[in-house]
C-alpha cells in the first residue's frame, strides 16, 4: 500500500456493466472508490421522451437513419458515436455504437447474455485458428453462473445452446435465475417451419426480467430493448452504478480521463481527466481499473505516453490497440407467404445456432442466424407512401408488409488480427483537445468462407419458409460488440493482460471487460465480460488482502 | 372567455351538449384550432384523404407543419379542396384512380396523407415530428403490434391458443 495520503483505494474509469459490477464489489469489500465517467447522467424517461419526440427512429431498412437514430446526448466533449466521432481508416468500416454516459452501452443494448462454449476457449488448438485463452470454460463456469445472478439473466434451463439439438450445453452449475420468456407466434411458426430442415431453435439468455427482479418489473414486450427499454424490465449498467453508489462509492460523471500516469517501477500512480469546460484535474488511488470498453480503455493507454512508456500505457508487447474483433455480419430481407407478425413481445428471443461449432471452424467462423422482432410498422408505411401507396391499399398493404417481411442477420466469429487496430487519431481532435478514435478494419477469405456458407443457409430458410427473398446485404455489417483490443494471455510479449485481467506491465491495474476477451465466438459478449470482471474483482480483493499482509 | 362560456350556455340550452363542444369549452384553444381549421378546409379534406375522423389540435399541427415545410402550401390545399368540391368523390380511392403522380393536388393529397400517416412532416434531414403514437400508420395493426414503448403488459404477446396469434387486447 502507498504510504501517502490517496484519493481513493480503487479508481475505476468508466461506469457501464463492467466498472458498475467491479465498484459494488469493492464497496461491499469496504474499499473507498471513485467511479470516472466521461459523459453525463441520464434519466430512463428523458430517453424515453426524446426518443418518442425524435423524426428520426432506428431502422432496419434505413441504415443511415440510424447515425442520427439515438437519443442519447452527444455534448461536444463527448462526441457520439452515431455521428462521425468514429475515424475509419481501413478497408471495412467498424462503425461500433457504445454509449459515452453514466451505465454505459447495456443501455441500448438487446440483452443477450449467453455463455460461451468450451471449444470456443480453445480455437487454435482444436482449429488452427486464432488464439487460445489462457484458461477453459470450467474456471469460468462458476463466474457466469454468478454473473447471471447480478445481471438478472432469465432463460430456458435444459436448452442445448450449441445448437445442435441435443443435450444441454454448455454445462451450468447453477440454473438460471429466471425462467425464460414465453414464445410469440413467429417463433413458434418458425419454429415448425425451420425445423423441417434440421435448424434447431435456441432461446436466447437474456437480461429482461420474467419475475419481478430487484426493482425491476416483468418484461411489458414495449419492443424497445434498443435504444431504450422504457420500464427498466431489462439489465443496464446504470443499475450496478446505482447500487455502488448506495455502498458508498463516489461517482464523477463529465469526467474524461486523457492521461494514466506510471511511476518507472511501473506502479499506476495516478489519473487525469478534464471537465467539460477543458479543466484538468488528478486524482490518486492504490489500484486501478480501467473498464472504459474496446474503444477508449486501448485510446486511453496509447494516449498515455511519457519518456519511460513511450508507447503508452501496458504496451510494453506492442497488442494494447490490436486485434479489434466483432461480429461483423450479414442479413437478408424476406416477404412470407403468410401472416407471421414480427414484432410481438421483445425485440429479439429466438436464434439458430446448427454452425456454432464444428471441424468447419478450420475453413469458416461459427455463425448465429436471428431473426429480428422490431415492430416493423414504421419502416413500410412511410416507403409505402413514397411509392405513391395511399387510400384503402395503404392500410391493406401497411398490415400485410408488417404481417409477412421478416428480418434474419447473421453474426460472424472473427479473428485477432494485428493489423485490425484502434489508435489515437494523429490529426482530429474533440472540443477538449482529446484524439478522436480511428479505426483500421479488415476481414479476410476466412469471413468470406463464412458468409458463403450464410447465403447458403438464407436460400435454405427461404425455401423452407416459402418467402420470397427482397434483398441480402452483405457490407460487413456492424454488431457494436467490441472485442479484443487490450487482449489476454500468459506471455506478456504478445498479450496485455494476464489471466486474471492484469496489466502485464503494471501491478496495480486490471483491465475490465469484453476488451480482452481472447476469442470472439459468434456470441453476445456482454456476460463473458461481466463474468470476467466479477473473477477479476475477486482477484483484486485477494491482492490488495495479500499486499495489506506482506 | 365570455365567447366561450355563451356559446357553452347555448349549447345547454339547446340540449345538443356533445363531447366535442364540451371539450370545445373546456379547452379554448382546441376552439380556436377548430374554429381556424374549419375556414382553410384543412381537416375536411385531411378526413376524406385519410377515411378517418381527425382530431383538430394535431390537425392544426400538421397544417403548420406543412405550411413550414412548404411555402405554397396554402395555395396548393386551396387547389385539392377545388378540386375535391367539384368531383364530390364518395371514397378517396375514386379521387386516387382519376388522378396520377404526375397531377400536382394528387401530390399534395400524398404529402396530407404522408403526415398524418408517419406523424412526421418535412423531406430528407429536415424532418419534423408532430406525433408519434397517435401516427395513423400504426392503426392498421393496432390489434396485434404494439408502438414500440407502449407495451401491450406482461407477456400479453404469449400464444394461449394453439396457432393463434396474439392480440394487444385494443381491439380490430
Amino acid at each position: 500500500m502507498s504510504a501517502q495520503k490517496v484519493d481513493a483505494d480503487v479508481i475505476i474509469i468508466g461506469s457501464g456493466v463492467m466498472g458498475g459490477l467491479i465498484a459494488c464489489q469493492m464497496a461491499k469489500a469496504g474499499k473507498s472508490v471513485i467511479i470516472l465517467e466521461a459523459g453525463p447522467r441520464v434519466s430512463r424517461q428523458e430517453i424515453v421522451e426524446r426518443f418518442r419526440n425524435s423524426p428520426f427512429k432506428m431502422s432496419l431498412t434505413n441504415i443511415k437513419l440510424q447515425g442520427v437514430g439515438s437519443p442519447y446526448p452527444n455534448p461536444p466533449h463527448i462526441p457520439s458515436t452515431y455521428g462521425d466521432y468514429l475515424q475509419q481508416v481501413g478497408p471495412v468500416k467498424y462503425p461500433t455504437k457504445y454509449l459515452r454516459v453514466v451505465g454505459g452501452t447495456t443501455w441500448h443494448f438487446g440483452s443477450a447474455l449467453w455463455r460461451m462454449i468450451p471449444n470456443d476457449f480453445k480455437l487454435n488448438t482444436l482449429y488452427g485458428r486464432g488464439r487460445d485463452w489462457p484458461f477453459g470454460y470450467d474456471e469460468l463456469e462458476s463466474w457466469y453462473g454468478k454473473a447471471e445472478h447480478e445481471l438478472g439473466v432469465s432463460g430456458v434451463d435444459g436448452q442445448d445452446e450449441s445448437g445442435q439439438g441435443g443435450k444441454a450445453w454448455p454445462p451450468r452449475s447453477t440454473p438460471f435465475p429466471m425462467p425464460g420468456l414465453p414464445t410469440s407466434y413467429l417463433f413458434d411458426r418458425l419454429t415448425e417451419m425451420l425445423g423441417k430442415g434440421g435448424y434447431n431453435p435456441v432461446l436466447e439468455p437474456n437480461g429482461r426480467a420474467t419475475k419481478p427482479w430487484g426493482k425491476r418489473p416483468m418484461c411489458g414486450g414495449n419492443n424497445n430493448c434498443n435504444p431504450v427499454c422504457p420500464i427498466a424490465a431489462k439489465y443496464d449498467g446504470s443499475m450496478h452504478i446505482d447500487e455502488a453508489e448506495r455502498l458508498g462509492a463516489r461517482l464523477l460523471d463529465n469526467a474524461v480521463v486523457y492521461r494514466i500516469e506510471a511511476a518507472d517501477d511501473g506502479k499506476i500512480t495516478g489519473i487525469w481527466y478534464k471537465k467539460p469546460d477543458g479543466s484538468e484535474h488528478h486524482l490518486t488511488a492504490d489500484y486501478f481499473v480501467l473498464a472504459a470498453y474496446g474503444i477508449e480503455s486501448p485510446k486511453l493507454l496509447l494516449m498515455s505516453t511519457s519518456e519511460k512508456y513511450p508507447n503508452g500505457i501496458a504496451n510494453s508487447s506492442d497488442q494494447v490497440g490490436r486485434n479489434l474483433m466483432g461480429h461483423t455480419g450479414i442479413s437478408m430481407n424476406v416477404m412470407m407467404s403468410e401472416d407471421v407478425w414480427p414484432g410481438q413481445g421483445p425485440t429479439e428471443l429466438l436464434v439458430y445456432l446448427n454452425n456454432r461449432d464444428g471441424a468447419f471452424r478450420k475453413d469458416f467462423p461459427s455463425y448465429k442466424i436471428k431473426v429480428r422482432n422490431t415492430v416493423p410498422t414504421a419502416d413500410y408505411a412511410a416507403s409505402l407512401i413514397e411509392k405513391g401507396v395511399l387510400g384503402s391499399k395503404l392500410d391493406a398493404e401497411i398490415r400485410r408488409q408488417s404481417a409477412r417481411s421478416l428480418n434474419f442477420a447473421i453474426d460472424f466469429e472473427t479473428l485477432p488480427l494485428a493489423e485490425n487496430r484502434v489508435t489515437p487519431s494523429k490529426t482530429k481532435k474533440d472540443a477538449i483537445g482529446i484524439p478522436l478514435p480511428e479505426i483500421y478494419y479488415s476481414v479476410t477469405d476466412y469471413w468470406h468462407a463464412g458468409k458463403e456458407a450464410g447465403i447458403k443457409d438464407f436460400h435454405r430458410f427461404a425455401e423452407l419458409l416459402n418467402a420470397e427473398i427482397l434483398s441480402i446485404d452483405t457490407k460487413f455489417q456492424d454488431r457494436q460488440h467490441i472485442m479484443g483490443t487490450t487482449i489476454m494471455g500468459d506471455d506478456p510479449h504478445n498479450s496485455v493482460v494476464d489471466r486474471d485481467c492484469r496489466t502485464h506491465d503494471h501491478p496495480n491495474m486490471w483491465i475490465a471487460g469484453t476488451s480482452v476477451m481472447p476469442s470472439a465466438s459468434c456470441m453476445n459478449p456482454t456476460l463473458t465480460g461481466a463474468a470476467l470482471s466479477l473473477r477479476l474483482a475477486e482477484h483484486m480483493l485477494q491482492t490488495m488482502k495479500s499486499e495489506v499482509a506482506g | 372567455m365570455a365567447h366561450n362560456l355563451s356559446r357553452r350556455r347555448l349549447l345547454q340550452g339547446m340540449g345538443i351538449l356533445s363531447l366535442g363542444a364540451m371539450c370545445n369549452s373546456l379547452f379554448p384553444a382546441r376552439a380556436l384550432a377548430a374554429d381556424q381549421l374549419a375556414e382553410n378546409g384543412f381537416l375536411t379534406v385531411s378526413q376524406f384523404l385519410v377515411s378517418r375522423p381527425v382530431g383538430p389540435i394535431l390537425g392544426q399541427r400538421y397544417f403548420d407543419a406543412l405550411n413550414r415545410h412548404n411555402a405554397d402550401f396554402t395555395h396548393r390545399l386551396s387547389s385539392l379542396q377545388a378540386l375535391l368540391q367539384l368531383h364530390n368523390f364518395a371514397h378517396v380511392d375514386e379521387f386516387l384512380a382519376a388522378f396520377g403522380a404526375d397531377n400536382s393536388d394528387w401530390q399534395t393529397a400524398k404529402r396530407i396523407i404522408s403526415a398524418w400517416y408517419t406523424g412526421v412532416v418535412g423531406d430528407g434531414s429536415d424532418l419534423e415530428l408532430i406525433a408519434y403514437a397517435d401516427a395513423m400508420m400504426y392503426l392498421p395493426t393496432k390489434d396485434i403490434l404494439v408502438v414500440p414503448t407502449y407495451g401491450g403488459g406482461p407477456f400479453y404477446w404469449a400464444v394461449t391458443q394453439d396457432g393463434k396469434v396474439a392480440t394487444t387486447g385494443e381491439g380490430a
